[in-house]
């Protein structure tokens, strides 16, 4: 064999070689490109929704007649405070299940305090079981509670949605339905005539959707991460409705001298 | 050079750390709400970033997930995973030292739990995420790994010379 046909041999196989090289090359930027098209896109989607979500404008926003100066919760009982009569703050899910103990249990020693003037309480309603349980019920169980205020009936309808808690925790069920929420509990509270006009309408419209997510991220940057959770001046109470093997249940006695006193 | 069975351990690694990652992006896909949920129970985000990285983590894991099971892109998707592992294995630190009780969400679930069952899982999610992210840095640095598509668009000799039985 010549030293010439060895040399194009080899000439040859380096150019199979790089074109082969090429090949993988092109094929391996197709498929970055294409793994890059999709998480861009998916980056975007994402971005967008972020965008969507703190896009909206809280102007105008629609409050309740009882909230807070700080516009992120409701005085649950009308009254007027003693001087240095500590704040109980409650913070609430409509569709959780110890919520429903909780308020059934404790409401009754909160009326009387803050009847009495000795504390003043203020109700926070969350709606993240919403996203837990896959349905709408905690934000239009807050919304009707948050409208019956105008009605002052705040507390009243705070009691009713939770007598009437049915789904435990379903993934996927209706929990509260419209008529319900609509119709059912406002004739139970007495909201009647034009007050259940203005309710009505108030709940169609969803008035209060901005305010309680408002109130869902001021509560988040204080640090409540669930429901029930009791707040006395700032300080987390340590309340248990639903005892266990190891926590104590909180006695209605305990949970007055807690809310009291801190202790 | 590497000895023969470091590519075996290379695949094991690869499998682990996608399978976890792929399991726990899919369970949680069809709940981003919940996920959100979960992203919140850890208190460190601001708000207005929740949304977007409740949303983005389950899809980022199945990506990672996938590109390790089939061995694409080996050490960038390996590298992703280790990066995913180190900010759970630091949120779920913080949540300990804070004595924030919640379940970690790292397969669904998540927000606030009892004390005394979040203290109980802590170390083992710790511990468990740390294994993960052994894998993830194995990979990083050896990243040519048996039964890879990494092997198909550019073949290596040395791994077909360590793993393929050329005995004289």
């Amino acid at each position: 064999m010549s030293k010439e046909s060895v040399s194009r041999r080899e000439a040859l196989r380096a150019q199979q070689e790089a074109q082969a090289k090429a090949a993988r090359t092109r094929k391996l930027i197709g498929i970055g490109v294409g793994l890059m098209a999709v998480v861009l896109a998916v980056v975007m989607i994402v971005v967008g929704i972020g965008a969507l979500n703190s896009g909206k404008t809280n102007q105008g926003t629609w409050y309740p007649p009882n909230v807070t100066e700080t516009k992120d919760g409701v005085i649950l009982f009308a009254g007027q405070p003693k001087a240095g009569a500590p704040t109980i703050n409650v913070y609430v899910d409509f569709q959780c299940p110890i919520c429903k103990v909780s308020e059934e249990k404790y409401v009754g020693a909160l009326r009387e305090l803050a009847t009495a003037g000795d504390i003043k309480v203020v109700q926070h309603t969350l709606t993240f079981m919403d996203n837990n349980l896959r349905n709408t019920a905690s934000s239009r169980a807050a919304n009707a509670a948050s409208c019956s205020d105008a009605a002052g009936k705040y507390a009243d309808m705070t009691a009713a949605i939770f007598s009437r808690q049915e789904a435990r925790e379903v993934v996927g069920s209706v929990g509260y339905s419209d008529s319900l929420l609509r119709e059912t509990l406002p004739a139970q509270v007495g909201i009647t005539g034009e007050a259940l006009t203005s309710y009505q309408q108030c709940y169609d419209q969803k008035l209060p959707a901005t305010f309680h997510e408002e109130l869902a991220e001021a509560s988040y940057n204080k640090g409540i991460t669930g429901t029930p959770t009791y707040m006395r001046n700032g300080v987390r109470l340590a309340v248990n409705a639903v005892g266990s093997a190891s926590v104590p249940e909180t006695t209605v006695e305990q949970f007055k001298s807690l809310v009291l006193t801190g202790k | 050079m590497p000895r023969p069975w470091t590519p075996w351990v290379g695949l094991l690694a690869r499998l682990l750390l996608g399978g976890v990652l792929l399991a726990a992006g899919a369970l949680k896909i069809g709940n981003l709400g919940e996920s959100v949920n979960a992203v919140r129970g850890y208190q460190l985000l601001p708000w207005s970033l929740t949304v977007p990285v409740g949303y983005a983590l389950p899809i980022l894991e199945i990506v990672v997930g996938l590109l390790l099971v089939v061995g694409l892109f080996t050490r960038w998707a390996a590298l992703a995973g280790s990066l995913l592992m180190m900010a759970f294995i630091i949120g779920i630190a913080s949540a300990w030292a804070r004595g924030i009780a919640i379940d970690c969400g790292c397969f669904g679930g998540g927000g606030a739990i009892a004390l005394e069952a979040a203290l109980a899982a802590y170390p083992w999610e710790i511990a468990r995420d740390i294994g993960l992210l052994l894998c993830g840095a194995w990979l990083v640095w050896r990243p040519r790994t048996p039964f890879a598509l990494d092997e198909r668009l550019s073949p290596s000799r040395r791994l077909r010379a360590s793993t393929t039985a050329d005995r004289p």
